[in-house]
């Protein structure tokens, strides 16, 4: 019983397709299918990966304002607490809190090397506001209120970094997206190309089974029960073989967070990469029974 | 109805032949004479460049392609060159007609079996056409042609590349299906096998459709 749910099931155009196989045309498809899935998950994959990035640093810096004030003082009076009062007391703001010395250690070591005593540096700090929803305010108003307390005061606006990061990022998604579907249609293209060759090598024999009966639908599902295969075959090498690539690039890039933005798929990312050997299969169904149909409609 | 080829004078002008349910007819005469050509028309593979074919009284000029392949599915053919498909094997070839209408799968090959076994070739069913004979070939495509029961037969020299010997037995095999109320159109070349076994003749020549021996 097992056997047979692993059997091959048989079909009238399976039995069928065996009078169009072995044709040079129908060899170069899969490997046409690969190539192209390889590179329509790569580009699928950058898509995704930067379209999120730009989704969550979006998010992460819309909301905010960042304070940088001097390094502590080695005596005397902090100025560190009047500006989180002073920031406090400011209509708008949500909530204040200074980003800790070690995350400023972290974010700083990939760029200064292991062999400074971070310690002994004077480092400047920085302070997170938090803004209430919908709240806007002028930075350089609040930098000048800022700087009566410290002088060094800076105030960086997230939501004009977060943009213009945003935009980037949405600009490489959208090219990368725009790739997919261009490789996407190339394949189509390879794939009338391939059953439009293997109508013209197959003629005689498509001839012959209309002379026994056979409708142009059925010829036409007959090229498209192959493209079906080898879309399915070519689709999965490609897209496995992507995926790998893209795993061992966010494999390489750990621990490089600090120093390059590292957009990491999430797990319907990689759900919507393993399920590309569908769409290819569909698109050389789809293409390869059209270019039948048409091929047949004119003979 | 009218027949021409590109440019070229016509190869049947005003031609008009009516084959009754049941008939067989022997189609001769000399080479280029239209006899293909009469067949491509009766098995629909064609247009006339005028007038229509009426097959089973029913006017093939605007049929749907689902009509048309029903149509043929009605006429069983044997190719002079056999045309079996190297791709699939013996049973699987004579199948086809019926695979192609949707037929069960292993009722198709079962009936492509026994048919095989009428034609002698039981024993060859898994073979692959490229390993018979010419003989075994041309008996393998009368299987196939009568595999869906069809109503005419129509044979392109079926006997031209086998022995006399092999041609009767052919021709009996077409005899056969005959008394079984098919209509048989049997193009030929060979005038011994007229003469041995007789029956009404359409011949060709220059156009023209002579009829002898129908009633």
């Amino acid at each position: 019983m097992i056997a047979n749910l692993f059997k091959r099931r048989e079909s009238h155009t399976g039995i069928a397709a065996g009078a169009l196989s072995g044709d040079p045309a129908s060899r170069i498809l899969p490997w046409a299918t690969a190539l192209m899935a390889f590179l329509a998950a790569l580009a699928l994959a950058a898509a995704l990966a930067v379209g999120d990035a730009a989704t969550r640093w979006s998010a992460g810096f819309g909301r905010g304002l960042t304070v940088q004030i001097g390094a502590s003082p080695l005596a005397g009076d902090d100025p560190a607490a009047r500006i989180v009062a002073m920031l406090t007391a400011t209509p708008g703001i949500e909530s204040v809190v200074e980003t800790p010395q070690e995350e400023i250690d972290r974010l700083l070591a990939p760029w200064l090397g292991g062999l400074i005593d971070l310690d002994g540096l004077p480092k400047p700090r920085f302070l997170e506001a938090t803004l209430d929803p919908g709240v806007r305010i002028d930075p350089a108003h609040l930098e000048a209120r800022l700087r009566t307390v410290d002088p060094d005061a800076k105030v960086d606006d997230h939501e004009v970094w977060a943009a213009r990061l945003s935009d980037y990022a949405r600009a490489v998604s959208r090219t990368a997206l725009a790739a997919a579907l261009v490789i996407g249609l190339v394949s189509a293209a390879g794939v009338v190309a391939v059953a439009l060759a293997r109508m013209a090598i197959h003629a005689d024999t498509i001839r012959l089974m209309r002379l026994l009966g056979a409708t142009d639908r059925w010829i036409s599902a007959l090229i498209a029960r192959a493209a079906l295969r080898q879309g399915l075959a070519g689709g999965a090498v490609g897209a496995g073989l992507a995926m790998l690539a893209v795993f061992l690039v966010e494999r390489a890039a750990t621990g490089a967070e600090g120093l390059l933005p590292t957009p990491r798929l999430a797990a319907w990312h990689w759900a919507l990469l393993a399920a590309l050997p569908l769409a290819a299969a569909a698109v050389a169904v789809i293409s390869a029974r059209l270019a039948a149909y048409m091929w047949l409609r004119q003979r | 109805m009218t027949v021409r080829y590109g440019a070229a004078p016509p190869l049947f002008e005003k031609l008009d032949l009516v084959l009754p349910d049941g008939a067989f007819r022997y189609l001769v005469g000399p080479s280029g004479a239209g006899k293909s050509s009469l067949l491509r028309l009766i098995l629909l593979d064609g247009r006339p460049e005028s007038g229509e074919v009426r097959l089973f009284g029913e006017s093939t000029s605007s049929v749907t392609d689902v009509r048309l392949a029903g149509l043929r599915r009605q006429v069983g053919v044997v190719f002079q060159d056999f045309r079996l498909l190297d791709g699939l094997s013996l049973v699987d070839n004579v199948a086809l007609p019926r695979l192609i209408a949707g037929a069960d799968i292993a009722n198709s090959r079962k009936e492509a079996s026994e048919l095989l076994d009428w034609v002698g070739l039981g024993e060859r069913i898994a073979a692959s056409p490229t390993t018979l004979s010419g003989g075994e070939r041309q008996r393998a495509a009368i299987a196939r042609a009568v595999i869906g029961r069809p109503r005419l037969i129509v044979a392109d020299e079926p006997t031209g590349s086998v022995d006399d010997v092999m041609a009767e037995r052919l021709l009996t095999l077409f005899e056969e299906l005959n008394r079984q109320g098919v209509a048989v159109v049997f193009a030929t070349h060979s005038a011994l096998l007229i003469e041995r076994r007789p029956h009404p003749t359409i011949r060709l020549d220059a156009g023209k459709v002579e009829m002898s021996g129908a009633s």
